[in-house]
């Protein structure tokens, strides 16, 4: 393995990536924290959709990095399958999500800022 | 005593590429893709860098090492991403991008392929996921 910088490879061939991950911003960003807590808990898609009344379609639109944002019910659905839990937090200074989860210890398992 | 995160990578980001001399071929893939199949491969990529693929993505493991997994691309149905991940070199274990399939292709006979093609590993029929 000799490039350890493959992304930044495929955004110097395909730069519109870019443009679209910063239009979808948030929709990513969620999406990220919504897989990251699922993979923690060692859950699949399935297994959401077994423990909750989402369904298979939903939980995809769910973690996919584009599309309409989700209303808050639904992401709390989601949430309550893995067994987890949510905070949410506002602030007047910019706030680095990979710092906040990684400060905490275990207590926090993903978050997103924006 | 914290819990155990098996889908996590321990303490670092690994590397997420494709094996050495394939990575135009890899590439090659990814630039023809549409673009929610791109964009979600794209954050797959990114996630790999800290969390393993999920358990029923599990192709078979290859020359002891190789854990292999063709992965369901986020917004895009049709795509399997397909990876390796040297489960023996740690704390950081790489992992290999084998490149973009259609998921009617047989994803995980493909991954199996591809790995041991591109990884050049001996002949071997790969242990079924379980």
């Amino acid at each position: 393995m000799t490039d350890t910088s493959f992304r930044a490879s495929l955004l110097k061939a395909r730069p519109d990536i870019a443009g679209r991950a910063a239009a979808n911003d948030t929709k990513r960003k969620l999406a990220l924290a919504l897989r990251a807590l699922r993979k923690r808990q060692d859950l699949t898609q399935r297994d959401i959709e077994h423990r909750s009344t989402l369904s298979q379609s939903l939980i995809s639109r769910l973690e996919s990095p584009t599309g309409p944002m989700p209303n808050f019910d639904t992401v709390m659905r989601y949430v309550e399958a893995c067994g987890g839990h949510l905070i949410l937090g506002f602030s007047l200074s910019k706030l680095d999500a990979d710092s906040y989860w990684q400060g905490s210890g275990d207590q926090v398992v993903s978050a997103m800022a924006v | 005593m914290p819990r155990k995160r098996r889908s996590a990578v321990p303490d670092a980001r690994r590397a997420v590429a494709p094996p050495e001399g394939f990575e135009d071929m890899v590439l090659q893939e990814f630039t023809a893709a549409s673009d929610d199949c791109l964009d979600g491969a794209y954050m797959l990529i990114e996630e790999l860098e800290t969390l393993n693929p999920d358990p029923n993505e599990r192709c078979g493991l290859l020359a002891g090492v190789h854990e292999v997994y063709a992965m369901a691309v986020p917004g895009c149905p049709r795509l399997r991403l397909l990876v390796s991940i040297d489960h023996l070199t740690g704390p950081a274990q790489p992992c290999f991008v084998h490149g973009l399939v259609a998921k009617t292709f047989r994803p995980c006979d493909t991954a199996l392929q591809r790995a041991q093609t591109q990884l050049d590993l001996p002949y071997q029929s790969g242990n079924p996921a379980s």
